[in-house]
């Protein structure tokens, strides 16, 4: 692991408290807080809460208690219009599978954030999509194909892509290796970390696999920092 | 990436069910500019079912009972016109020209007009069209016949085949079988009542009836061809006279004198006056049609609405993608909206197409079968209007798909969750 530099929090949670109304799955998160540029891989088991708390840190979901901030703002005081504004303009997000929209062209999936994030601006944006495709891995004749043509290998580097073009300040990656197989994921996970470099994005990733672990800056075990219960649906 | 490409990717992907939506769309807006241009050509068509002529006149009745017999031949008058009466009419100063005509009698269903070679110059139709021989020629001889398009068509006659008219309108009548008549001439089909009509002279209506007495021929009388033809034929009375005067200008001080004409009581009508009431008359059909039609554009919409919210289901995680990149709700209903408005401007656009391809195709077997003048020119501003509000429609339609799917992304978030 290597050393976290000092520098200024992107994510603070405090005393987070959230229940599936219709589960009744609850988390309760004491403290949690990601810096900026800083590598956390999030480990634990299936079902544990990982994803629920990923949407929390999203502003998908909204908690019943407890304060999220994201740099100076504290989404859970935040209007949902402009809740929607804030995860446009700060994350870049990669789901496990499923990332894509198959009938847009691997350039188009990558530019589709810069749509709709007022602040995600990049200079010459086909070309720097086109670029940051190539140096992760993409063939460059794959960049105009569509999406639903791409190997899983290949769809994962261009939500990869995606969730990185006009520098976000924080990257969420859900499990973003486990439909790909070692030497793909080992791959991916380096080009990926070298992007992150590069971007200077803090990122938060969750994973079972904790041979990843080396490319992070702190593996955090959910049950640390969080506690789920399982609550009587009325 | 616009909404409106990621709109067309998106259709593009589910191009089975676009195309059939927009197949839909196209063929109810084709339906929907079909009926009315047709209804607007059936409109003219009615319009110039005569032309030309300033006045009709007849004895004393409604104007729409003395179009519908003398133009239309549907109906009977009431009384006739007394030969002195019709040439008190001729001989005015302002008439031009005038052309008597002699209803009552059939032929296997079509109408008999008896009338004169005038009728044949002075009737027009269509504006300016006048009438015109495909084959044959004008009466010449006492029994001869010229028949309209529809005649020669329903019975197969050809110039020579023999006609046997009968005495009356009605179906049973009984037949003037010992003074056969000959096709002289076959008309050009004009769209107009003379496709249903045999022509022939005054005086071989008087020729036919000779023998006759209260209704019913007498055979007692027995009056050889060759005395009739000797006969002074000129008839007592006609049904009805178009007169055509030398301006237009007296059409209206004419028609008063017509009207308080003291040796009889008559109407004179005008032709388009008395056509305008008449469509206003049967203007309701037109109208249904016109109704239908915006229903059938509005069944094309509800079956969009219903492709696009069972799209919904299967494209929540479409939305989803949308979401975790940045797109709001907002720009979520945005996105069905205008899926919603680009399938009904591309099947307002297809159903354009398809409705003046279909005029250039079949413009001429419509015209020469119907009689319809369909005519091929620019779109006019209310078919524009149409199409746009249609295409508006379509956009107005989108706010139910755009609401659900708005809904859905807000509850789904970044996620898809069954």
């Amino acid at each position: 692991m290597s050393d976290a530099p000092a520098r200024d929090p992107v994510l603070q949670i405090e005393n987070v408290g959230f229940v599936w109304p219709d589960t009744g799955f609850a988390l309760d998160v004491t403290d949690f807080g990601l810096k900026a540029g800083e590598r956390a891989l999030l480990v634990g088991e299936s079902g544990a809460g990982k994803s629920t708390l990923l949407s929390l840190i999203c502003g998908v979901l909204r908690p019943s208690s407890g304060s999220i901030r994201v740099g100076d703002k504290d989404i859970t005081a935040l209007r949902s219009s402009a809740l929607d504004r804030l995860r446009a303009d700060t994350f870049g997000i990669i789901f496990q599978m499923f990332n894509l929209l198959p009938f847009a062209s691997a350039l188009e999936n990558v530019l589709l954030p810069l749509r709709f994030a007022p602040t995600r601006r990049v200079e010459a944006p086909r070309e720097a999509a086109a670029n940051l495709l190539i140096r992760l891995g993409l063939p460059e004749d794959a960049v105009h194909a569509k999406a639903g043509t791409l190997s899983v290998g290949q769809q994962q580097r261009v939500a990869a892509a995606r969730a990185l073009i006009g520098s976000p300040s924080i990257v969420i990656a859900d499990e973003p290796t486990s439909a790909l197989d070692k030497d793909t994921a080992a791959e991916f996970m380096t080009l990926l970390i070298q992007e992150m470099t590069r971007s200077k994005a803090a990122l938060l990733m969750v994973s079972h696999d904790e041979r990843l672990a080396g490319h992070f800056d702190r593996v955090i075990p959910l049950d640390s920092i969080a506690r789920s219960t399982r609550k009587s649906v009325a | 990436m616009s909404l409106i490409r990621l709109a067309f990717l998106s259709l593009l992907n589910r191009r089975g069910t676009a195309l059939l939506t927009v197949f839909c769309i196209a063929l109810s807006v084709a339906l929907l500019l079909g009926v009315e241009k047709i209804r607007n050509s059936a409109r003219t068509s009615f319009a110039s079912t005569i032309s030309g002529t300033d006045l009709i006149v007849g004895a004393r009745a409604g104007d729409v009972q003395l179009l519908l017999y003398s133009v239309f031949r549907i109906g009977d008058a009431t009384n006739n016109i007394t030969w002195e009466s019709y040439q008190e009419i001729a001989k005015r100063s302002e008439v031009e020209w005038i052309v008597p005509m002699s209803l009552g009698d059939s032929h296997r269903g079509y109408r008999v007009v008896g009338t004169t070679a005038g009728f044949f110059d002075h009737y027009q139709y269509r504006k300016d069209r006048s009438l015109r021989l495909s084959s044959g020629a004008v009466f010449d001889d006492l029994f001869d016949a010229v028949i309209g398009a529809d005649v020669a068509d329903a019975l197969n006659y050809q110039v020579g085949s023999p006609i046997i008219v009968t005495h009356g309108t009605g179906p049973t009548g009984s037949g003037h079988e010992n003074r056969p008549f000959r096709v002289a001439g076959i008309l050009e089909r004009t769209g107009t009542p003379v496709d249903k009509a045999v022509h022939v002279s005054l005086e071989a209506i008087k020729a036919v009836h000779v023998d006759w007495r209260s209704g019913a021929r007498v055979e007692a009388l027995d009056i050889s061809e060759e005395r009739i033809r000797a006969m002074d034929l000129t008839p007592e009375s006609v049904t009805a006279v178009l007169v055509g005067l030398k301006s237009r200008l007296q059409a209206f001080r004419f028609q008063r004198f017509i009207n308080e004409y003291e040796e009889e009581p008559l109407t004179a009508i005008l032709p388009g006056v008395a056509l305008t009431r008449l469509w206003s008359l049967i203007g309701v059909a037109e109208r249904a049609l016109a109704v239908i039609s915006i229903m059938v554009v509005f069944t094309a919409l509800v079956g969009l609405v219903s492709t696009l919210l069972a799209s919904l289901q299967e494209r929540r995680r479409e939305m989803a993608i949308l979401r975790a990149n940045g797109a709001r709700p907002l720009h979520i209903a945005g996105l069905l909206i205008t899926e919603s408005g680009l399938l009904t401007l591309l099947g307002a656009v297809a159903g354009f197409m398809l409705v003046y391809g279909g005029l250039i195709g079949l413009t001429p077997w419509i015209n020469e079968r119907y009689g319809l003048s369909l005519e091929i020119e620019y779109p006019s501003a209310y078919e524009m209007t149409i199409l746009a509000g249609i295409v508006i429609a379509g956009f107005i339609a989108g706010l139910i798909p755009a609401w659900k799917a708005y809904r859905t992304s807000l509850a789904d978030g970044m996620t898809v969750r069954s």
